[in-house]
């Protein structure tokens, strides 16, 4: 099918005579189409490429580059296969289980395909990538990067999007380290929970927070367990974990695990490599700032 | 009974101690079970394991065997180690 590029920023290739758009998005070193029909869908499509705008593919492509390319690694993972995620708009939400978003609710859709990007992305990289539920974030020179591990909705995000500014995003989701050691980005937009949406998170850019992507290869410094408690104030407790402790703490926080060919030892090696995780207990993201500090600020 | 551990899917062993995977699981394993299945490695019979076990971390209070028994039915539970007669 002829894909005529819309012109003008992001880029969006709009798919034959009914109303139909694609946005390629490179993702954990994989390519996904989110590929949108039904009325409004060219500007649906436009609104998914500005908040993901840094993972819209040939800009990601640039930013994996960065990350990986240096060692000549990478891209050979997405091995030329493309995932595709697709989304009718307009149709009832409660849809047959056929795969596709169906939806009316944009606020709802997006947050709806933001987790189908991520399966689809966890999926795929199953086997090739240690994947983590975490957020990260890396000091925008040296690429030494502090993985922010939590389960959803208690601290990931936040942090991101607390600490983020003056270093590099990575993502706030799921952080992807490739066998070299060195991190595939998900630079997924931030989900924000807003009190006043009905549980219904805000898929924000990374721009409009002032987030941006690495520009130099990247990799884990050091892991951090998030364990955020409400109304906490003063220093953050920090506990380090020796290697065991860190395994069993951080194999129910991980993806595709169990087929990935033997995950405890590379997770040990990488942990001891990175001297080793950390529990920290703590209030507000402000809070970890000395800490994210120490471990961005460690030679990658 | 005898005693034989259960292939593991992969394992890390610190100190003696260890983190297992296995059965869909990530298990941590005690010193005394890490060597259990070390001593284990092929059908072992439940009074060389108490020997061995005790000479790794000395003799328990009380019956041996008996002890094992119950820890043995344990790591069976737990997918790290198979019994037969």
């Amino acid at each position: 099918m002829e894909s005529p590029q819309v012109t003008g920023d992001p880029p969006v290739e709009v798919a034959g005579e009914a109303e139909a758009a694609v946005v390629p998005l490179h993702v954990l070193d994989t390519d996904v189409d989110v590929v949108v029909s039904g009325p409004g869908a060219t500007e649906f499509a436009r609104t998914v490429a500005q908040r993901w705008h840094l993972a819209v593919a040939e800009l990601a492509g640039g930013a994996d580059g960065a990350a990986a390319g240096a060692e000549g690694s990478g891209s050979e993972a997405s091995k030329g296969e493309v995932a595709s995620v697709e989304v009718e708009l307009g149709g009832t939400a409660q849809g047959p289980p056929d795969g596709v978003l169906r939806g009316t609710d944009e606020r709802a859709v997006l947050q709806r395909l933001t987790q189908e990007v991520t399966r689809t992305a966890i999926r795929a990289r199953t086997g090739d990538l240690l994947m983590l539920h975490a957020g990260a974030l890396a000091h925008p020179a040296t690429g030494a990067a502090v993985v922010l591990v939590a389960p959803g909705g208690t601290g990931k995000s936040t942090a991101c999007r607390v600490l983020g500014p003056e270093r590099a995003y990575l993502t706030d989701e799921t952080v992807g380290i490739r066998r070299d050691g060195t991190i595939a980005p998900y630079l997924k937009p931030i989900s924000t929970r807003r009190p006043d949406w009905g549980g219904v998170k805000d898929e924000v850019a990374p721009s409009e927070l002032g987030l941006v992507a690495p520009t130099v290869p990247v990799r884990p410094a050091g892991i951090v367990l998030l364990r955020r408690e409400d109304g906490r104030e003063g220093a953050p407790e920090v506990t380090p974990l020796d290697t065991l402790e860190a395994l069993t703490a951080l194999a129910p926080e991980s993806s595709g695990f169990m087929n990935t060919e033997r995950p405890l030892t590379w997770l040990a090696e990488l942990l001891e490599a990175t001297g080793g995780a950390v529990r920290v207990t703590y209030g507000g993201a402000e809070d970890l700032v000395p800490l994210v500090d120490e471990i961005c600020g460690r030679l990658s | 009974m005898r005693v034989r551990s259960v292939p593991v899917l992969d394992e890390v062993v610190r100190d003696d101690e260890a983190v297992v995977l296995v059965g869909g699981q990530v298990l941590r394993v005690s010193p005394l079970a890490h060597s259990l299945r070390t001593l284990a490695a092929d059908w072992t019979g439940l009074e060389e394991l108490a020997a061995g076990l005790a000479e790794r971390h000395g003799a328990p209070d009380g019956d041996a065997v008996e002890l094992l028994r119950a820890v043995v039915a344990d790591l069976q539970g737990a997918g790290l180690v198979e019994t037969g007669e």
